[in-house]
């Protein structure tokens, strides 16, 4: 192929595989509802279009395989065939296919696939679903139901008008170019066609590059606001002072907004993640027999690229989990006096400047003894801890690594990946996970991440000889204190805050530092981590800053603490506080 | 040289842009029938690569119309014809197309295609208003 043809095969499998997803969650949607003439013709049509475009690029296996499928989605439009299970397995089969077909595509790996077992697999269903109605007694309508809200995006006068007619598609074998057979011109008829002038595609590459150089900037915004404010210290006689000042003010303003500008060049909407969530629960549940409706809602909240690129595996975790263990079978939740079909609830919305998921279910609840025994026997905690411990430190003990409360892992949750590959997985995202359960009416799996993850807002503070950065999104506020007015509650510290009660740590201890301060007033913040509260002493508290945030390479961050490091308006190196990781790590093996 | 790529198809349209414009061909795009006779009234269009059937107005409604102006009845024309079908190629011609293509269509035969039909139609003193 030359080489001119390659960004239009990028173009092609950009386009191919978006419209894959976009079908996939329509499949599952399909299978609940039965029959759905426009839904058929939604996904027809872009089996079509993609066939159609794999012809003009010459890729064989890609247009037979898309034929094919494309073959049963009309037949299943024209009600010549219903749907099924085994259909729909044969076609969503076809579906993963084609994905490995671009992507050795995209790859330029040249590997071959074999497709004829899917073919094969096509066929029969096809052949299976085509004979007279009374030989296929057995399958009716999958047990999973998706839920899927109402599409958001208006319909476009363009797909109705398609959705209306398809005499084209009876003529035989290989069209390949897709077309739709003319429309009463009564609707509108003003389309924007410049859909093409208003988008562009950029290079991850290159915004991540522009969003580096914004990180840049913002620090040498921040030092020459400092040196500014130096300045008119020692020289406010000098008329230029003034400018300069006016100057960096400018600058300020103006960073701040490039940041955002960069940001939101970054977000996407979660539905890309989401989308795929009601083909992986309708497998999941069909394969252990459990009935299982789906809700998602949410899905056009934003978030930065990297949260879509690294959420995905967690949640699955979580989803595979809650299907497993945490929804009961249709006998036990019939005994139960519940509905026989089980719920799973998957919500996204922002707050503040924190995106929340939630994974909730109203299965069974995680049985804390369990938990609590389990975590014993693995020699996880002692007999006597376990005993003291409260309830909302034992469910967090899942988190451990190597914890798994089923006695045998079964085939959906066994992959020996645990819930702390979860937790580590999202505290790389700078957020963290929680678990609220019930016995008997469900879980619900609580992910908090960030808004932005480079450029954070943070208080700066010192603590015996050292500077840090805390993210100050956490902080619920600042008190000043006197040494005495610390309790000590059998050997842990603590303050009482109106009249609750919090956990106290000096940062000095925190991080084991030898340089502690010895004045006696005290700076605490209160800090807020999902539903716990605890508090952070420090000697001074110096001010707020927006730093950028820069890894360091080598940190296993979970146990040092440390997000990372930032260079400060003065110029210094500054280390970032882990603050979800102090929490877990420190307060959550807290025996109160 | 300009050409016009009428497809009611996001996907078909950005594909043949593209490859046409890696041949170095000028593209403008539109959506159906009407969106084209505007497109063609705005731009300096040589020559026009239709889809036949799309909503609104189809591929001969629109190749009838730029025949009765004027200003577009020499306009050189490529209809892309669904299928194998002989009818349809005739309708295609009888409403004056210049020259069709037959699905399933591909980027070396729309490359052969145009080429071709260029040579034909300015060779012969044919000519857009360019």
């Amino acid at each position: 192929m030359p080489d001119e043809m390659d960004e239009i095969i990028a173009e092609f499998i950009t386009e191919a595989e978006e419209s894959l997803d976009k079908i996939e969650p329509l499949f599952v949607e399909l299978e609940a509802r039965g029959h759905d003439k426009e839904m058929l013709n939604d996904i027809f049509r872009s089996m079509h279009t993609i066939k159609g475009a794999a012809g003009f690029l010459g890729f064989r296996n890609i247009v037979d395989l898309s034929h094919k499928a494309e073959n049963i989605l009309k037949r299943l439009r024209e009600g010549e065939i219903s749907i099924s299970t085994s259909l729909m397995d044969a076609v969503l089969k076809s579906v993963d296919m084609l994905k490995l077909l671009l992507r050795h595509l995209k790859l330029k790996d040249g590997a071959e696939e074999d497709i004829s077992p899917v073919v094969i697999l096509l066929d029969n269903a096809l052949n299976a679903a085509s004979e007279p109605v009374h030989a296929a007694p057995a399958e009716i309508i999958a047990p999973v139901q998706a839920v899927v809200p109402p599409r958001t995006e208006p319909r476009k006068p363009e797909d109705k008008g398609k959705a209306a007619l398809n005499q084209e598609e009876e003529k035989p074998a290989v069209n390949s170019l897709p077309e739709q057979p003319p429309v009463p011109a009564k609707q509108a008829v003003n389309l924007p066609a410049q859909e093409s002038l208003q988008t562009l595609r950029i290079d991850v590459e290159r915004v991540d590059k522009v969003m580096d150089l914004t990180g840049e900037i913002v620090l040498v915004r921040n030092r020459l606001l400092n040196l500014a404010n130096y300045l008119e210290a020692t020289y406010s006689d000098d008329k230029n002072i003034e400018h300069l000042l006016g100057t960096v003010a400018f600058l300020d303003l103006v960073t701040s907004d490039m940041q955002l500008a960069v940001m939101k060049m970054r977000m996407q909407p979660l539905k890309k993640v989401f989308g795929k969530f009601p083909r992986l629960v309708r497998d999941l549940s069909n394969n252990i027999g459990k009935d299982v409706e789906l809700v998602l809602s949410g899905e056009d909240t934003e978030v930065d690229r990297s949260v879509i690129e690294h959420i995905s595996d967690p949640m699955v975790h979580i989803i595979r989990n809650a299907i497993d263990h945490g929804l009961e079978s249709r006998d036990e939740r019939a005994g139960a006096n519940k509905p026989v079909r089980g719920k799973l609830s998957i919500r996204a919305f922002q707050q503040g400047n924190t995106i929340i998921i939630e994974v909730s279910d109203d299965g069974k609840g995680i049985d804390l003894e369990k938990v609590k025994r389990k975590a014993v026997e693995r020699r996880l905690i002692t007999e006597e801890e376990a005993q003291r411990m409260t309830d909302d430190n034992a469910v967090n003990l899942i988190f451990l690594p190597g914890f798994s409360t089923m006695e045998k892992t079964t085939e959906l949750s066994g992959r020996g990946v645990g819930m702390d590959v979860v937790k580590t997985n999202i505290s790389k995202l700078n957020g963290y996970v929680e678990v609220m359960t019930r016995k008997g009416a469900g879980s619900t799996f609580r992910i908090s991440i960030p808004l932005t993850l480079a450029i954070i807002q943070a208080l700066m503070v010192r603590a015996g000889n050292s500077q840090f950065a805390i993210p100050l999104a956490p902080v619920e506020e600042t008190l000043k204190v006197q040494r005495r007015e610390i309790e000590n509650i059998t050997g842990q510290k603590a303050l009482v805050v109106r009249d609750k009660v919090h956990p106290l740590f000096e940062m000095t201890d925190i991080l084991n530092l030898d340089d502690r301060g010895a004045a006696d007033s005290r700076y605490v913040l209160v800090i807020a981590i999902g539903d716990r509260r605890f508090c952070i002493a420090v000697d001074e508290l110096l001010g707020q800053e927006e730093v950028v945030i820069k890894t360091i390479q080598g940190i296993e961050t979970d146990s040092s603490f440390i997000l990372g490091a930032t260079v400060t308006g003065e110029g210094r190196v500054v280390l970032i506080l882990d603050l979800a990781g102090i929490s877990r790590n420190i307060i959550g093996t807290l025996k109160v | 040289m300009k050409i016009l790529v009428v497809d009611d198809c996001a996907t078909t349209r950005k594909l043949l842009s593209l490859y046409l414009k890696s041949k170095g061909y000028e593209v403008v795009t539109a959506e159906n029938g009407l969106d084209a006779l505007e497109k063609v009234g705005k731009e300096n269009v040589n020559l026009v690569l239709s889809d036949l059937n799309m909503p609104y107005m189809d591929g001969i409604e629109f190749v009838k119309s730029l025949r009765a102006n004027p200003d577009t009845a020499e306009l050189p024309v490529v209809m892309v014809t669904t299928e194998a079908d002989p009818e349809e190629k005739e309708k295609a011609m009888k409403a004056g197309a210049n020259g069709y293509m037959i699905k399933p269509v591909t980027a070396e035969m729309v490359a052969r295609n145009i080429k071709e039909i260029m040579k034909e139609l300015f060779g012969k003193g044919g000519s857009s208003d360019a």
